[in-house]
């Protein structure tokens, strides 16, 4: 996975970077509640200069969900 | 301990992102947070128990952060009780103020965006927009009633700044009780960052800057006094005219400026003394090194000439290659490169809150003459070439006295920013300040010193204990620009006669605690005449005392020089 992408999921959920993979998510990381995630969409938004729709926001609960959203913005 | 620092907020909507900004901005001084939030709609228990807690030196700063968007679903339409929700914040903010002594920040709150009659304007009713006015007023009086405590963050600055966009995330405001943008919760952490920085003197003292193509347009060596661009009435003259007018405001607030630039310096002086453009003047600067040596070497030498620390240097150039040769070699200095379009050289500093101190005093604006005052006696020094001489010429005074209750914000403020000559670096508070003034068992003495260049007002506070018989020096401290006169050993005789003449105490003891910043003063106690306490094994912590006769101590080592001036009895 992309090695920015690791690093800010990773500093908005508080983990060791070793702990953020492709599939890290919602079910698999106790620590992605719903404020997490808040910091998750901002940090991203802030890294990687997008804007994530309100209606997509709930479903980007997983790294795989959310690269896939930021591959459809290139 | 300064490495670690505790902020709790008490607030009323979801601000847990802040955090993340706030440790990317407190990283870079070193520092690492610990935030923790209270709880959604608990802000007033929360107040109330502010009074009851004896929590000194676990949490840092508090801030509370109310906003009145989440206080009622209808904030902002025309069922909004506005009065009612700003009398309320009032008195929520007057009850955290009143329910301790410790910092505390506050904030201006935002009006709704939109009035809900529109353009109309209702006879004999407030709009809310107006309420909301009154309020900050109130607001921004309180903090100006305890300066130096009480710190008002001005989210209606913000929001100016931010507009909307910037401002409100409607995303996360009903889903998750968020109202702002990451945008505003960036630049409000980078805020709090500056307090934080205040608190514990991790204050920037002094901006270097690049001259061709940071404070002017092109390059005077080639185009010449007549071919920069200065000038307000083009562009991007006008930018650049702008932005030194920035630097003059932080000039004027004590932040001490200098030049570092690879040019003829007649060429650069040519532009300051003569360019009807040019609003930066020779006698703003404090130092200035022109010429064509390698830049990181020349600041560490401006460091040694002004004696602040490298950890206190901003470093500004527009050349990505001078900065990274800086940052590598130098990393405690702050280095930023200016913006690549010349656009948003406008309020780029001033968007960082690099130079925030609590409370700007008298001293801080006689500050950067002071600098200049030193450069001054430093070419007196070396046209003299005989030390002596010069020391007499010079006419040094001291005047010594009890701090007052007006003396609070200054002797504060010198506690929190001095690092350098400081024997234990205790970082008192306002409270154990002001209970210290009026406590017969300590002394809160502080000094002003001045000679024939200039006054510098309150440079040194010394805080003693007193113990039986025994006088124990709690903190003593003197600013850097005080510094190279033996200014220090006189204040350290004028302590040790005032203990004498007051308490008549028979030993006297004091410390010296290692901070890392500090050594330059590891040996003064001895220097003194104070001896070193046997202890076993290393420690950084070193005691020292003397039995000897306090009046004698003082007199013995007092610098023949410098004229001590007693009005510790004037009180």
């Amino acid at each position: 996975m992309n090695d920015k992408l690791r690093k800010i999921v990773a500093e908005a959920l508080d983990v060791a970077e070793s702990r953020v993979d492709a599939t890290t998510g919602v079910e698999t990381e106790p620590k992605w509640d719903s404020l997490r995630h808040m910091n998750i969409i901002f940090a991203i938004e802030d890294g990687f200069g997008v804007r994530f729709n309100d209606d997509e926001i709930p479903l980007l609960t997983s790294i795989g969900a959310i690269e896939k959203a930021l591959d459809s913005r290139r | 301990m300064e490495g670690q620092v505790k902020i709790r907020f008490i607030r009323n909507f979801t601000l847990e992102p802040i955090e993340m900004w706030l440790s990317r901005e407190l990283r870079s001084s070193g520092m690492s947070v610990d935030c923790e939030f209270g709880g959604f709609a608990s802000a007033a228990n929360e107040i109330q128990e502010i009074a009851r807690e004896k929590e000194e030196g676990v949490v840092t700063l508090t801030v509370l952060a109310l906003g009145l968007e989440m206080t009622a679903s209808d904030f902002g339409h025309a069922s909004w009780a506005a009065e009612a929700a700003c009398q309320r914040h009032l008195m929520l903010v007057r009850a955290a103020i009143a329910g301790s002594n410790a910092p505390l920040v506050i904030n201006t709150v935002l009006p709704p965006l939109f009035s809900p009659t529109g353009t109309a304007v209702v006879p004999g009713a407030k709009s809310q927009a107006s309420l909301v006015e009154e309020l900050n007023t109130e607001l921004r009086s309180l903090a100006g009633m305890h300066p130096g405590r009480v710190v008002l963050v001005d989210w209606g600055g913000f929001a100016r700044e931010l507009g909307e966009q910037g401002t409100y995330d409607y995303r996360f405001w009903h889903t998750s009780g968020a109202p702002f943008a990451t945008a505003f919760l960036s630049r409000y952490a980078g805020a709090i960052a500056g307090v934080v920085r205040a608190l514990t003197g991790q204050v920037r003292k002094c901006l270097i800057l690049d001259c061709d193509n940071t404070l002017w347009g092109g390059v005077v060596g080639e185009d010449g006094l007549q071919g920069i661009e200065l000038s307000a009435d083009s562009l991007p003259g006008a930018y650049f005219q702008e932005f030194q007018r920035s630097i003059l405001d932080l000039h004027a607030r004590g932040v001490a400026i200098v030049l570092c630039s690879k040019n003829n310096e007649s060429d650069v002086f040519d532009v300051l003394d003569n360019h009807p453009g040019c609003l930066i003047r020779r006698e703003h600067l404090s130092a200035w090194r022109v010429g064509w040596n390698d830049k990181a070497r020349s600041i560490a030498e401006i460091a040694v000439e002004l004696n602040i620390g490298r950890d206190a240097l901003v470093f500004v150039d527009d050349s990505p290659q001078e900065c990274e040769l800086v940052r590598s070699t130098l990393p405690e200095v702050l280095v930023i490169k200016t913006p690549d379009r010349h656009a948003e050289f406008a309020g780029f500093l001033e968007r960082k809150n690099l130079f925030d101190s609590l409370v700007v005093t008298s001293e801080d604006l006689v500050r950067t003459s002071s600098y200049r005052q030193n450069r001054e006696r430093n070419e007196l020094s070396s046209a003299l070439g005989d030390i002596a001489e010069y020391k007499k010429l010079l006419g040094t005074y001291l005047r010594v006295r009890l701090a007052a209750e007006v003396d609070t914000p200054r002797v504060l403020q010198l506690i929190q920013r001095t690092n350098q000559f400081n024997l234990t670096t205790r970082r008192h508070d306002q409270a154990t300040v002001k209970r210290m003034i009026a406590d017969p068992d300590a002394l809160l003495i502080c000094a002003e010193l001045g000679d024939k260049f200039g006054d510098l007002g309150v440079i040194a506070v010394a805080i003693v204990m007193r113990m039986g018989d025994e006088a124990a020096i709690d903190s003593m401290l003197m600013s850097c620009r005080a510094l190279g006169r033996d200014a220090e050993v006189a204040f350290a005789c004028a302590v040790f006669s005032t203990i004498s003449d007051l308490w008549h105490s028979t030993r006297v003891s004091a410390e010296y605690i290692a901070s890392g910043k500090n050594a330059q003063a590891a040996g003064f106690w001895e220097r003194v005449g104070l001896v070193r306490q046997q202890q076993g094994g290393a420690s950084a912590n070193v005691t020292f005392y003397s039995n000897e006769n306090l009046a004698a101590l003082a007199r013995n080592n007092m610098p023949s020089h410098v004229i001590y001036m007693d009005q510790t009895n004037e009180r």
